[in-house]
């Protein structure tokens, strides 16, 4: 967080490009990070005074938190199981997803699923995860991987997956099914709680002009 | 270890030391009076978020933790006698919470803070800001924000709601998250205006007048007799001309749901989060306001603004042959008294050695005894000596 500018972590990926999108169409622009053959890991805005940078998606919320970015765009899925203490003040509508329980479809899964113990499950969010099983007072077992989670039950590492689904195209190839709904996912935009204070007046702009932007865009 | 990390070290001690004296100097001046609790006592004690305390088993199976905060010891020591109010606290130690790791948070950290208990009025929460604005002041910040906000205006709005999704609502609200507090008044069934100033609950933030014309239709008792409450506070602060520093918001809402009216939170510049924190809650039955400081985050806060804060001390270098030796004790005795700085020297009669040492430290002078009556007296930027009487540097 360095003074009179205002920092933005933004999620690597499409999110990244979508966030840019919808700041550029807001008045918030970064020609030098246009550039897609720039190798620079920090962009500025020497008129208007922002700062941008790429970060992984999961770790957008840490740089929040601790205040070396004052804005953050991620996703859902990293904030429920990131749990940070940040504001959360937009929902970009973009990035629209949603946090399955997946797995083969057979009576005996469903029962499992349903009523069953110690389940193993296989995710990319064990506290996402965690909390949902908690919640339906089913002990789990959590296997945490990095990626290609869908592999896991394919494999035997594991009876069910909880990751995000968009399409839902790589689990049917896959011969997997959607067997619970976990929630709703999009991008969001969070700040930091003492940016939020301090760097008030230009937040408040900010995330007025991007709500404008939104409601036309609808 | 390398000298210029010791060095490093030491003076980052010395800067803390000298900003908890000038925090408490402050307390002290509203006449405050120091309290010291125990590190650790029995977890009863310290009611509330166990998971986050440190804990162990005392010798006679009592379970114990370590302090994560200094107001229920505060609130147990008043429980104790019915001494005359109003009784004026503050305290300044460390404090003790788990975080989760690899997270660059403190998990032993220092609070300085106050305690005002057993006034009911709002001159009490005034007295309680302005002490804690006054403390950053003498801490060195310049640019710093205090929020105020006020826990009957949500527990207000909160009483027309009643509805299961209240304590999801409070939650979302805690933690800042008000696309979900947008997402949940949409589906309660509440009066449109409740669901107004739900929605709205962003927006309640800025200046008093901001906050009283914005709020004015707002027709819950509980709400609007907190506005009115914010209302008086700003006029007092605006006496102690300290309300330059202040602003409000409405959305603050108490984490740890003990805040029973006005609440209040510091932040400023290089500290991710609030420097400081305080309210108006009840401790043992008793009408009472607080605030706590936290030490570490103000000091890091100073650092990454690269405020100069810290008047390092004048320190003269004692040196003596052998046979001066007690006359140069005698004499540096006389100057510690008058209030100076003195180190002695323990590297013996070389004077090359010595001078290179008080060169090396950055000392701001050096003194060498040769014998009982002369004294040599060295300018440290040139090297130039100067012998002298003993009776002359001893006036």
């Amino acid at each position: 967080m360095s003074e009179n500018y205002l920092t933005f972590a933004l999620a690597k990926g499409r999110l990244a490009d979508n966030a840019m999108k919808l700041l550029k169409d807001s008045g918030v622009s970064c020609p030098e990070m246009e550039n897609k053959n720039s190798r620079k890991l920090i962009f500025t805005n020497e008129e208007y005074k922002y700062k941008f940078f790429l970060a992984k998606a999961s770790d957008v919320p840490v740089y929040v938190e601790r205040g070396a970015a004052d804005v953050g765009f991620a996703g859902k899925d990293t904030l429920r199981e990131e749990h940070k203490n940040i504001c959360e003040v937009l929902d970009l509508g973009f990035g629209k997803c949603r946090i399955m329980v997946a797995g083969y479809d057979t009576p005996a899964n469903r029962l499992k699923l349903a009523h069953g113990h110690n389940l193993r499950i296989a995710t990319k969010y064990p506290n996402i995860a965690t909390e949902y099983f908690e919640n339906k007072n089913q002990s789990i077992e959590i296997i945490k991987l990095n990626g290609s989670v869908e592999l896991a039950p394919i494999v035997g590492l594991s009876d069910f997956i909880v990751d995000i689904v968009e399409t839902g195209t790589t689990l049917q190839e896959n011969g997997l099914t959607i067997l619970e709904e976990i929630g709703e996912l999009s991008a969001r935009m969070v700040v930091n709680t003492a940016s939020i204070k301090i760097k008030n007046h230009q937040i408040t702009n900010l995330i007025r002009n991007l709500e404008k932007t939104l409601s036309e865009g609808r | 270890m390398d000298y210029n990390i010791v060095s490093e070290l030491l003076t980052e001690y010395a800067i803390k030391n000298q900003l908890q004296q000038k925090i408490t100097s402050v307390f002290s001046s509203y006449n405050y009076k120091l309290i010291d609790t125990p590190t650790f006592e029995r977890i009863e004690t310290f009611a509330g978020n166990e998971e986050k305390m440190y804990k162990f088993i005392g010798r006679d199976g009592a379970v114990l933790a370590l302090r994560p905060d200094f107001t229920p010891q505060i609130a147990k020591i008043l429980s104790k006698g019915g001494a005359g109010f109003p009784l004026r606290f503050f305290y300044v130690g460390n404090t003790f919470r788990c975080n989760e790791n690899y997270q660059g948070k403190l998990n032993e950290f220092t609070q300085a803070g106050v305690e005002l208990c057993g006034v009911s009025e709002n001159c009490a929460a005034a007295e309680v800001i302005a002490v804690a604005i006054s403390a950053l002041i003498s801490s060195g910040l310049t640019d710093f924000r205090v929020e105020i906000g006020h826990a009957g205006f949500l527990g207000g709005i909160f009483e027309e709601i009643g509805d299961s999704a209240l304590e999801l609502l409070k939650q979302y609200i805690i933690e800042g998250n008000f696309v979900g507090v947008k997402e949940i008044t949409s589906k309660l069934s509440i009066a449109p205006e409740t669901a107004e100033v739900l929605r709205n609950l962003m927006e309640y933030s800025g200046k008093i007048d901001f906050i009283i014309s914005s709020t004015k239709n707002i027709k819950n008792v509980r709400a609007r007799l907190a506005v009115a409450e914010l209302g008086e506070i700003h006029r007092s602060l605006k006496a102690y001309d300290l309300d330059k520093y202040i602003s409000f918001d409405l959305s603050l809402i108490a984490n740890w749901g003990y805040y029973t009216g006005m609440i209040f939170r510091g932040y400023t510049e290089g500290a991710s989060g609030r420097v400081v924190e305080g309210g108006r809650y009840e401790i043992g039955g008793v009408p009472s306001v607080g605030c706590a400081l936290r030490v570490n985050d103000i000091q890091k806060a100073i650092e990454s603004q690269h405020l100069e804060i810290f008047t390092k001390p004048t320190v003269t270098f004692l040196s003596y042959t052998q046979s001066a030796k007690l006359r140069a004790f005698a004499c540096a005795k006389e100057w510690r008294k008058a209030g100076d700085t003195v180190e002695n020297s323990v590297l013996g009669g070389d004077i090359d050695k010595n001078f290179k040492y008080a060169k090396e430290k950055r000392f701001d002078g050096m003194v060498y005894f040769m014998d009982d009556d002369s004294v040599i007296l060295f300018d440290m930027e040139t090297g130039r000596q100067k012998t002298v009487r003993v009776s002359e540097v001893m006036r």
